[in-house]
């Protein structure tokens, strides 16, 4: 039988699994509870679709949602397809040799680079030396560069997941590299892919300091109408609301964290699930 | 005949395969173009930042007031808050993260163990702005509750959020390299009569040693670079203090507070944002590169 | 009169050490192991062989409960050890696999000193601090390692060579003090060299241990087992003294698979 001081540390390090994992996910509850406890009563559709306004009983996000609409398909339209072929590359199409592992450790060191440091390449290069100004373009291409090394690792370990025989098979009847990679390759790695931009297209959702950095406004009362329009977003919106002194922006502020987390968790689900049902498959 | 000896014009060899791999090779140099971007950027406006203020001066002062007469540039102060923040973050965040991942990798299986990973990965998926609101409107009025003299912006609760911002990547990176370790390993070990526990911490965890060291410095370097949570709820008082209980500001939230106001280009408040960038940039940069140095041993150790 | 040591020690040689009784083994609905009954006696190696999938592997981890880790699977019958059977439920397993040693197919040494390799598993049972050196140059000695190593105890198992570190785990296994000793497929990942100093060290260490092997080389079963037990299927087929069962087998299944015949 065990002894009394084999139970005794058996059963302290179940229970210090248990508890740190506990204590993660009442932080979680915890942070939902107040978000929506402050929010909650503020929140109506009228919400949604009024303009900001210096009475926070009047104030809206309508500017804001499609400020970050706007940024946000921009930045899809940018930074997917150059993360894809990006990964094309790496894993069909180069060499190993030190460049390939240059870009390599380079792509894994830009995503560990703090997003402000993007926000200063996009206010210098993108703002300034372009002269695109404060605009939605300019939000967009920084962005983009942001969320570029995800998609890229996302998609070269999709593509590094699909088997040598699939390729193989493919090249033994007499298709080139492109017919290869377009018709076989793709399509098996595509859930993978799909995943990882999902994920960090919910990151760029929620990201504010890179846009903040090249002057994206904070009271916005227009939607913008072009690509070189002014703009503000989500996030930069809450923040202003948090950062004034009267309680009943706060709860504005709350309402508007309730909007952006039922977006940024949903695609965060979604991704889950996508993952979870490409496991189960590889696994079946 | 004829349709056959078309085809034997090599197809890896036709313009459109040569274009595609044009295409690729382009995008790839996106990725080297923006590094060097952002080091040409970071590096343009330090030298002319260098030619107003000495590096004697930023590297070893103690005063940082860049916005207010007189100006004062020593660096010190903001490093002293960002890694007031970083370590105390890392101190909530690195035994909470390593006990998780081992607990659920060694004591949780199947679908349990992907439904708890999931929901944890959801503590990542929120917005930091969200984080710096609950900082400020949850955690401070709380732990003042119990510390009467916690400053209204204080560097306790930003550590707290970035804390739980962090949980997610240190126990997802350690509970892989835990899950890595081989099973003939464990077998070995419960072969020879050992407990769950003994095989937890005194065979996989030691196995994977390096693999958790790389997930602590991969989430202390994403502690130091977050920027919206701690603008929020840290404060904006650059001050040369290891007390938590005080405002501080960190090298990112100086950034942003810069920002937030309509500075020029060519004044010195805005080359400063830029030396301050260059400084948080090597650091995370180094802290990065020494993380991946430990993963890649970690891995040819087992093949 | 005989003493009383040789008393039990005649007892332990007519008692079966090890048995079991109708054993079947099932990985969901899939029968792995069929009813086998099996006898295994105090200083004899038993050799289990037969093609790979017969269950052969399946039957030697269910002797130290080593199968429990794999989900939805399911064990009916008794295996009994020195009379006791092993998955009654007050039994503890870990304490089983104290008893049982095993040595796996493909050398697995903890990354870690040779010494703290032998010493891991007495550590772990509380064995004295203060006699653990004695305990881990007797057990290198008896695995025939101790000479090759004595001036490295501190460097990592690691470093040895493949057939080293069998014998490394070898040790490892019989630090423990096992009166059983599973080994499951000792030799596959091992040169032939490697592989005759491991067939050696087993005859030697059977004066001390009842052994039971996993072996899919016909040769190897012939040259080191005692008794030898045939599978197919799940199924045991035949269970004799090697000698006879190689040179007069008693079942077509089995003289079809020494002959080569089997398809």
């Amino acid at each position: 039988m065990m002894s009394w001081w084999d139970k005794v540390k058996s059963a302290s390090v179940k229970t210090a699994g248990i508890l740190a994992l506990f204590i993660s996910l009442l932080c979680l509850g915890f942070l939902l509870w107040d978000v929506f406890s402050k929010g909650w009563n503020t929140l109506s559709w009228d919400f949604l679709f009024r303009i900001p306004s210096r009475r926070p009983e009047e104030a809206g996000i309508k500017p804001a949602i499609l400020g970050t609409l706007w940024v946000m398909t921009m930045t899809t339209i940018l930074a997917v397809p150059a993360g894809i072929l990006t990964g094309i590359y790496l894993e069909e199409y180069a060499q190993p040799n030190w460049f390939t592992k240059f870009i390599r450790i380079n792509i894994a060191n830009l995503a560990g680079v703090p997003s402000v440091v993007y926000g200063m390449l996009g206010l210098a290069v993108f703002v300034r030396t372009m002269g695109l100004g404060r605009s939605v373009l300019a939000g967009a291409m920084t962005m983009g560069l942001l969320i570029l090394p995800t998609i890229i690792i996302a998609t070269s370990e999709a593509l590094k997941a699909v088997p040598d025989s699939i390729r193989f098979g493919a090249y033994g009847v007499g298709a080139s590299r492109r017919q290869v990679i377009w018709y076989h390759v793709l399509p098996e790695a595509l859930p993978g892919i799909l995943t990882g931009i999902i994920l960090s297209l919910s990151r760029a959702i929620g990201e504010s300091s890179p846009l903040i950095l090249i002057g994206a406004l904070s009271f916005v009362t227009f939607a913008p109408q072009n690509l070189l329009d002014g703009f503000t977003v989500l996030a930069i919106q809450i923040f202003n609301w948090a950062g004034r002194p009267q309680e009943e922006f706060h709860h504005i502020a709350a309402s508007a964290i309730i909007v952006l987390l039922i977006v940024t968790l949903s695609l965060n689900t979604l991704a889950i699930f996508l993952r979870t049902r490409m496991s189960r498959r590889k696994e079946g | 005949m004829i349709h056959l000896k078309k085809s034997w014009r090599s197809p890896s060899r036709s313009p459109a395969e040569l274009f595609s791999h044009l295409v690729v090779w382009l995008c790839a140099s996106i990725s080297v173009v923006t590094t060097i971007g952002i080091i040409a950027v970071l590096c343009k406006e330090v030298f002319a930042f260098f030619s107003h203020v000495s590096l004697w001066e930023f590297f070893t002062g103690t005063e940082w007031t860049p916005l207010i007469e007189p100006r004062k540039f020593g660096i010190w102060p903001l490093i002293s808050g960002t890694l007031l923040i970083g370590l105390g973050a890392s101190i909530f965040a690195v035994p909470i993260g390593a006990i998780t991942a081992l607990f659920l990798s060694e004591y949780v299986k199947g679908t349990p163990r992907i439904i708890l990973k999931s929901v944890l990965e959801v503590l990542a998926g929120i917005p930091t702005v969200v984080y710096g609101f609950f900082a400020v409107f949850f955690i401070t009025p709380q732990l003042q509750k119990f510390i009467p003299d916690l400053d209204t912006f204080n560097a306790l609760s930003a550590a707290i959020v970035v804390a739980m911002m962090i949980i997610p990547t240190i126990s997802s990176i350690s509970q892989d390299a835990f899950e890595a370790v081989p099973k003939y390993l464990r077998e070995a070990a419960y072969g020879l009569g050992a407990r769950k526990y003994q095989v937890a911490t005194t065979v996989v965890f030691p196995a994977a040693l390096s693999g958790f060291v790389a997930s602590v410095i991969l989430g202390f370097s994403r502690a130091i670079g977050e920027t919206m949570a701690v603008t929020l709820a840290a404060g904006a008082t650059p001050r040369l203090t290891l007390n938590p209980l005080q405002s501080i500001q960190t090298m990112t939230a100086f950034i942003v507070q810069v920002s937030l106001g309509d500075t020029p280009a060519g004044t010195i408040e805005y080359q400063s944002i830029f030396a301050v960038g260059l400084v948080l940039f090597l650091m995370t940069l180094g802290a990065n590169l020494v993380a991946q140095w430990i993963v890649k041993r970690f891995q040819e150790k087992y093949r | 009169m005989p003493s009383r040591e040789a008393m039990i020690e005649q007892e332990l040689l007519v008692t079966p050490r090890i048995l079991t009784d109708r054993l079947t083994v099932k990985y969901g609905e899939k029968v792995a192991v069929k009813e086998v009954s099996l006898s295994f006696y105090q200083r004899k190696v038993a050799a289990l062989i037969g093609p790979s999938g017969c269950g052969k592997s399946t039957y030697l981890r269910s002797l130290n409960r080593m199968n429990d880790f794999i989900l939805n699977i399911s064990i009916e019958g008794k295996v009994l050890l020195d009379g006791q059977d092993i998955y009654e439920r007050k039994v503890d397993p870990v304490l089983v696999r104290r008893h049982i040693g095993m040595v796996f197919q493909k050398p697995n040494p903890f990354p870690k000193t040779i010494f703290e390799n032998v010493a891991w598993g007495p550590k772990r049972a509380k064995f004295p601090k203060k006699d653990l050196p004695q305990l881990v140059e007797d057990s290198l000695k008896q695995a025939a390692l101790w000479e090759e190593v004595k001036d490295r105890l501190n460097t990592s198992a690691l470093g040895l060579s493949g057939g080293q570190q069998q014998r490394l785990c070898i040790a490892r296994a019989i630090a423990m003090k096992p009166s059983v000793l599973l080994m499951d497929e000792p030799c596959s990942a091992l040169d032939p060299i490697a592989t005759s100093r491991i067939e050696d060290l087993i005859q030697e260490l059977k004066e001390k241990f009842t052994i039971i092997m996993v072996t899919h080389n016909m040769q190897q079963a012939a040259r080191v087992s005692d008794v030898t037990a045939f599978f197919l299927h799940g199924n045991l087929i035949e269970y004799g003294a090697t000698k006879e069962f190689f040179t007069r087998p008693q079942k077509i299944e089995t003289e079809n698979y020494l002959t080569g015949k089997f398809g």
